[in-house]
C-alpha cells in the first residue's frame, strides 16, 4: 500500500485522462478498484495509470492505495496505461491532445502508429489526428469538441471566414448532424469556390436559419435555377394533379427525358378520376417538357 | 520557344524499357533531348519514386489492347470512337482535365511500338466492311505535344494512308504540326484542335498554345492537304460565354466546310474528386447536377441552350459541317438536333465489331438509345 498524497506528488507525465465517475463512490470506500500502476524503470517511479482514481480517493479522505509496479520502456508503459483505461475510440479531444503530447514527451513520435488501436480503436496516426484537430480555427475546434461536427467536415469549414463560422455555430446548435454537414458544404461552395464576400454569405445564412428547413433554404440560394425548375414543376403538378391521387416525378436533377406517374385505384370511379387528371395533364404537357 | 528547347526545359529524364530501347523513335527522341541514350529499365515499375513525375518520359512497348473503344460515359451516347494510347499523360495543365485528380501518377508514357496498333486497326477495318473507322490518339494525352520528339504519328498516318475507311484523328492543344506537313501520303488523317475563347485558354489551359497559334497551325495543316477538325470541349458558361464563343467561332470563317471533318461540342463536366483536387475555380461555382455517369454537368436545359447556340453560330460562320456532342445523353441529343442530325448518325451509332483480341472491358456499356429525333 502507498500513500495517496505522496503518489499525487509524483511526476504527472501520464496524467492523460479526464475525471471519471466510475467506479462508484461506495465501491471506492470499500477499496474495490483497480490498483494504481507505477513505472518501476523510471527514477521517480511515476504513476502510469490511476491519476483520476487518486484524486477521487483523496477527495474521499482515503489515505492509502494498492499499487503494482510495471517494467518496460516508455512505449510499453504508455500502452499499459491505455489498456488499463480501456476506452479505445471513446477519448475526448482534450484527452487525445494530452495523449498526443504524452507520445511526444516520451520520444515515441515514430512509434505513434502502434497506439492507434488503443487510442482510436482503428489504424492510423494519433499524432496526425491531433494535428488535424489543432489546425482547425478555435470556433471549429469547439464544434468538434462538442460533437457538433466530425473532424473531416470541420476541416472543410477551415477555409471559411471567422465571421461566417461564428454565425454558422450560432445557428447550427438546433440542427441535426447531417444538416450541419450539408450547410457547411454549401458555405464552402459560397465562400471558397464562389469567392462570395463574408457579408453576403452571412445574409444567406440568416435567411436560411430563419426558415423551417435551413439546408433546403440555403440550397435554394446556392442553386437558384435548379430551385426555380423545382418550383415550376411543383406548380404544374399541383395545378393539374392536386387531389387526383396521381403522383408525378421529374427525372432526378431534371436530367433525362422521362417523367414518371404512379397511381393506384380500388374502384371504377377512382380510376376515372385519375385518368381525367392525366388527360388534363396531357393537354398541358409541353409546360413540363420545357423544364428538361 | 522552339519545340526542342521546350522539350529540353520540360523533360529532364528519359527512360526506356529494354524491349523498346533500341527502336528508332527512342533514339530519335533521345538525340533531340540532347542525350546519348535513354536510361534503360526492365519495366516502368523500376522507376525511382522521385522520378515519377511530369518531368520524366518513359518509352514502353504496347501492352494490352493496342486499340480500344473510347470509354465513353455510362448512360451517354457512344459515337464508336476508337482510341490508341500512344501518348499517356500530359503536362498542359488544363484545370478541367480529369488527370488533375490523380496528379501524383505523373510520368509521361509513350508507346513507341506502333506495329501492333497498325495491325489492330487494319483487323478492325477488315471486320467492318463499308464502315468508317474513327480512331484517335488524343484520349489520355495530347496527340501532338510529344510527337515532334518521337514522330510516332507519322508512322500511323503513313500506314493508314492505304486504308480509305480509316480516319485517324490527331487531337491537340498545341501548334506542333510542322513535322507532319511534308508527308507524301496523308490518307484520311485529320488534325484536330481543341478550341476555347482566348480568355478561358489563358485562365484554364496554362501551358497550351494560344488560340491564334492553334488556328495558324490548323491553316498550315489544311494547306498541306490534311482535313481538320475542331473540338469545343469543354465549353464553359462564364458570364460572357456567348460573345466569347461567337468570337472564336468567327475566326473559323476562312476554313472551307468541306475540309472540316467534324466539330464536336461538350460542356464542362467533372467529378467531385477533380473539383476537390484542383485549386478553387470560379466556373465550378455554377449550378451543376450529377449525371448518370456520376459527373457533374450543367442543368440540362442550359446544356441544350449552349449547344443550340454554338451550333447556330458555327453554321453561320462556316456553313454545314458534321457536328456531334461528346459524352451527352440521348435526351440532350434529341433536343439539340430536333430539326435534323448534322452527323451521319446511321453509320455513327451502329456498334463496330471488334475482333476477339480487341474486345475489352470497354465493350459499349452505354446502351444509350439512338438519339435521332423521335416523333414528338
Amino acid at each position: 500500500m502507498r500513500s495517496v498524497s505522496e503518489l499525487l506528488q509524483s511526476p504527472a507525465d501520464f496524467d492523460l485522462f479526464s475525471e471519471s465517475e466510475t467506479p462508484d463512490e461506495r465501491l471506492l470506500e470499500h477499496g474495490v478498484h483497480a490498483p494504481v500502476l507505477l513505472w518501476a524503470r523510471a527514477k521517480d517511479r511515476p504513476v502510469v495509470w490511476g491519476w483520476t482514481l487518486l484524486r477521487r480517493l483523496s477527495a474521499l479522505g482515503i489515505g492509502e492505495v494498492a499499487t503494482v509496479s510495471v517494467w518496460g520502456d516508455g512505449a510499453e508503459a504508455l500502452a499499459l496505461a491505455l489498456r488499463a483505461e480501456g476506452r479505445a475510440g471513446a477519448y475526448s479531444w482534450d484527452e487525445l491532445r494530452r495523449i498526443g503530447a504524452g507520445i511526444r514527451r516520451l520520444g515515441l513520435t515514430r512509434a505513434d502508429a502502434q497506439f492507434a488501436e488503443l487510442v482510436m480503436g482503428r489504424r492510423g496516426s494519433v499524432l496526425r489526428e491531433v494535428e488535424r484537430f489543432e489546425a482547425l480555427p478555435e470556433v471549429l475546434r469547439t464544434t468538434v469538441r462538442d460533437g457538433m461536427l466530425d473532424l473531416k467536415t470541420a476541416e472543410r469549414g477551415a477555409g471559411l471566414p471567422e465571421s461566417v463560422l461564428g454565425v454558422f455555430v450560432e445557428g447550427a446548435a438546433r440542427l441535426s448532424f447531417s444538416q450541419r454537414r450539408v450547410i457547411l458544404g454549401l458555405l464552402y461552395e459560397f465562400c471558397v469556390l464562389g469567392g462570395r464576400p463574408a457579408g453576403e454569405v452571412i445574409g444567406y445564412m440568416r435567411t436560411a436559419f430563419a426558415d423551417p428547413d435551413p439546408p433546403a433554404a440555403l440550397r435554394a440560394l446556392r442553386f437558384p435555377r435548379l430551385s426555380e425548375l423545382e418550383r415550376r414543376f411543383g406548380e404544374i403538378r399541383d395545378r393539374n394533379l392536386s387531389g387526383s391521387g396521381v403522383e408525378l416525378q421529374p427525372p432526378p436533377g431534371f436530367e433525362g427525358s422521362a417523367f414518371q406517374v404512379r397511381f393506384g385505384f380500388e374502384t371504377r370511379a377512382q380510376l376515372l378520376k385519375r385518368l381525367e387528371a392525366l388527360q388534363k395533364l396531357e393537354s398541358r404537357c409541353d409546360e413540363l417538357f420545357e423544364l428538361l | 520557344m522552339s519545340c526542342l528547347s521546350y522539350y529540353k526545359s520540360r523533360f529532364t529524364r528519359f527512360y526506356a524499357e529494354r524491349a523498346v530501347a533500341g527502336r528508332e523513335a527512342v533514339g530519335r527522341a533521345a538525340r533531340r533531348l540532347g542525350l546519348q541514350t535513354p536510361i534503360v529499365i526492365e519495366s516502368r515499375e523500376e522507376l525511382p519514386e522521385e522520378h515519377r513525375n511530369e518531368h520524366t518520359l518513359v518509352a514502353v512497348p504496347t501492352r494490352g489492347n493496342a486499340v480500344d473503344r473510347c470509354p465513353g460515359s455510362r448512360g451517354h451516347v457512344c459515337c464508336n470512337y476508337l482510341t490508341i494510347d500512344l501518348y499517356a499523360g500530359c503536362t498542359l495543365g488544363c484545370s478541367y482535365c480529369i488527370m488533375q485528380s490523380y496528379r501524383n501518377f505523373a510520368p509521361l508514357v509513350v508507346n513507341v511500338e506502333t506495329e501492333p496498333i497498325i495491325a489492330a486497326v487494319q483487323t478492325i477495318a477488315a471486320a467492318n466492311p463499308g464502315r468508317r473507322i474513327r480512331v484517335g490518339t488524343g484520349q489520355i494525352g495530347d496527340s501532338l505535344q510529344l510527337d515532334p520528339l518521337f514522330e510516332l504519328s507519322r508512322e500511323l498516318i503513313e500506314a493508314f494512308a492505304a486504308e480509305p475507311r480509316v480516319e485517324l484523328e490527331l487531337k491537340t492543344k498545341t501548334d506542333f504540326v510542322d513535322h507532319l506537313l511534308n508527308l507524301p501520303r496523308k490518307g484520311n488523317a485529320i488534325i484536330a484542335f481543341s478550341l476555347n475563347p482566348p480568355e478561358l485558354v489563358g485562365a484554364e489551359e496554362p501551358e497550351t498554345a494560344s488560340v491564334e497559334r492553334r488556328l495558324a497551325a490548323a491553316a498550315r495543316a489544311l494547306e498541306a492537304g490534311y482535313r481538320v477538325a475542331f473540338h469545343f470541349d469543354p465549353i464553359i458558361r462564364v458570364a460572357e460565354w456567348q460573345a466569347w464563343y461567337r468570337a472564336v467561332i468567327e475566326r473559323l470563317r476562312g476554313f472551307p466546310a468541306e475540309r472540316i471533318a467534324w466539330v464536336s461540342l461538350g460542356t464542362v463536366r467533372f467529378t467531385t474528386a477533380l473539383r476537390d483536387a484542383v485549386p478553387p475555380r470560379a466556373y465550378m461555382f455554377d449550378e451543376f447536377v450529377p449525371s448518370r455517369d456520376g459527373k457533374l454537368r450543367y442543368l440540362q436545359p442550359e446544356r441544350v441552350e449552349t449547344y443550340r447556340y454554338v451550333r447556330r453560330v458555327l453554321e453561320r460562320a462556316i456553313g454545314r459541317v458534321p457536328v456531334y456532342l461528346c459524352m451527352e445523353s440521348p435526351a440532350v441529343w434529341r433536343r439539340v438536333f430536333a430539326d435534323r442530325c448534322a452527323f451521319p448518325v446511321g453509320s455513327l451509332f451502329a456498334p463496330l465489331k471488334l475482333p476477339d483480341a480487341q474486345r475489352s472491358s470497354r465493350e459499349p456499356g452505354q446502351k444509350a438509345r439512338d438519339p435521332r429525333p423521335s416523333g414528338r
